[in-house]
């Protein structure tokens, strides 16, 4: 084992440096074509084009802002846990082809499952219920209500693909799904498949990332900032770091899982970073189209919604994925 | 499929626990970068309740009660009727229907599974 490559996977690609550098670019990006999609600029002034403008948007709240506490809260508890879900988002991507220095395991699926849709969402509802309020109480309530529809319909969208790949000694590998996927697309048996997969991973995209017809839990005007409101300063720079990181790792897991990623080409080749950056536009744009051309849902719409598009159509999918690997 | 030599291939246990060195080396990284940015600029207030004062609100968070109950009532509305209408008639009979066929479907089932069992064994 490689100590030096694995502390660099770690830190540096595609651990921490890069997962946050690409998770605030992000951040631009969408903010950008959302604003083009609605006849806005976006953000413009800060850096070249406005390019920096998340940057200085957190960097800002963590070093300037002042930490508004009240004699309930726990503030260094809420630090630790919001830390800890972004270690566990970056650490869950460390399983994507996308590390240099990757680990392959039978099952290692599960272990991105868990710490992607368990860690990190249990993680950010503790760190909220560390700054208690009447307005807190109430987002989490709503983001509970969603977690138990929305985590299971991405689990089981990313199972079609997982489920059909079938490799002796590597089953429900991520390593060895994402290079079987593109065969998925190529064959009319499973293409249908696949597409089911897709859809409905891309409505559990915009639930996950609580952007709109979703955006329930952090309903402006209704409640405040739902589960937010009582962050402030380096507080809600971290809280919003953990939800950029969230939106790209959780996309990224449907360009290699469900798209395939950039193969049957490699990753150092043109054809493979193009298609690679091809599949990553594809799903940020339809992502950003969804934010800009819906408005929010009610609570028992958002959830009929998630129902009908997502778990639905990932389970029909799954069921007929299993019926397949078995004849 | 070609595992490269910059594939480290493990099975499932020592997966998780390489993930778990990883995450824990990283929470301490980030938590320790973080400490070393953040702001030291703390401000104490009081509880916001849209400008009342705290002693508006008997508990500032909702009881563990209140949370189950809202969330039967408003997202598990099914579930709530069906108890509502099946079991809370207000009528001792229809309560005593209900748990008794509900008890002895119970005794049924360990019944047979005990059979079963001893059968089987």
């Amino acid at each position: 084992m490689n100590i030096p490559l694995i502390l660099f996977t770690l830190l540096i690609f595609p651990g921490l440096i890069f997962s946050f550098t690409a998770s605030l670019a992000l951040e631009y990006l969408f903010r950008k074509a959302v604003a083009r999609m609605q006849r806005r600029m976006g953000p413009s002034y800060t850096g070249p084009l406005g390019i920096l403008q998340p940057f200085a948007d957190f960097f800002k709240l963590v070093r300037e802002k002042e930490l508004v506490v009240t004699r309930y809260s726990m503030p260094r508890l809420a630090e630790a846990l919001l830390v800890l879900g972004f270690s566990s988002l970056v650490v869950s991507a460390l399983y994507l082809p996308l590390n240099p220095y990757r680990v392959v395991a039978p099952f290692d699926f599960f272990i991105y499952i868990y710490l992607c849709c368990l860690v990190a969402p249990l993680s950010l509802i503790l760190a909220s219920l560390s700054m208690p309020g009447p307005y807190t109480a109430l987002g989490v309530a709503r983001m509970l209500t969603f977690i138990t529809l929305c985590e299971p319909a991405y689990f089981t969208s990313l199972l079609i693909p997982v489920v059909l790949t079938r490799q002796d000694g590597l089953s429900y590998s991520i390593y060895a799904t994402s290079t079987s996927a593109y065969v998925f697309w190529l064959n009319p048996w499973t293409l249908p498949l696949m597409a089911l997969a897709l859809v409905s991973s891309l409505v559990t995209l915009q639930a996950k990332a609580m952007l709109n017809p979703f955006n329930i839990p952090d309903a402006e005007q209704e409640i405040i900032a739902g589960f937010e409101t009582e962050f402030s300063g380096p507080l809600l720079g971290l809280a919003r770091l953990l939800h950029d990181v969230d939106f790209y790792v959780t996309a990224l897991s449907i360009v290699y899982l469900i798209m395939g990623g950039p193969y049957p080409y490699q990753h150092s080749s043109p054809q493979g970073l193009l298609l690679l950056a091809g599949k990553f536009a594809f799903v940020f744009l339809a992502s950003a189209f969804i934010r800009a051309s819906t408005g929010r849902l009610r609570v028992e719409q958002a959830l009929s919604v998630l129902g009908k598009y997502s778990l639905a159509p990932a389970t029909i999918g799954l069921i007929l994925a299993t019926i397949y690997t078995l004849t | 499929m070609v595992l490269t030599a910059s594939t480290i291939q493990l099975d499932v246990y020592h997966a998780v626990v390489f993930s778990a060195i990883e995450l824990l080396v990283l929470a301490i990284t980030v938590y320790l970068c973080y400490i070393g940015l953040r702001s030291k600029k703390v401000r104490y207030t009081g509880v916001y309740l849209s400008g009342e004062g705290e002693e508006v609100v008997s508990e500032l968070t909702p009881s563990v009660g209140g949370l189950y109950w809202a969330f039967i009532r408003q997202y598990a509305r099914r579930i709530y009727k069906l108890i509502f209408e099946r079991v809370q008639t207000g009528s001792l009979s229809d309560w005593f229907y209900y748990i008794s066929s509900w008890l002895g479907l119970l005794v049924l089932l360990s019944v047979i599974l005990s059979l079963l069992y001893l059968f089987a064994r």
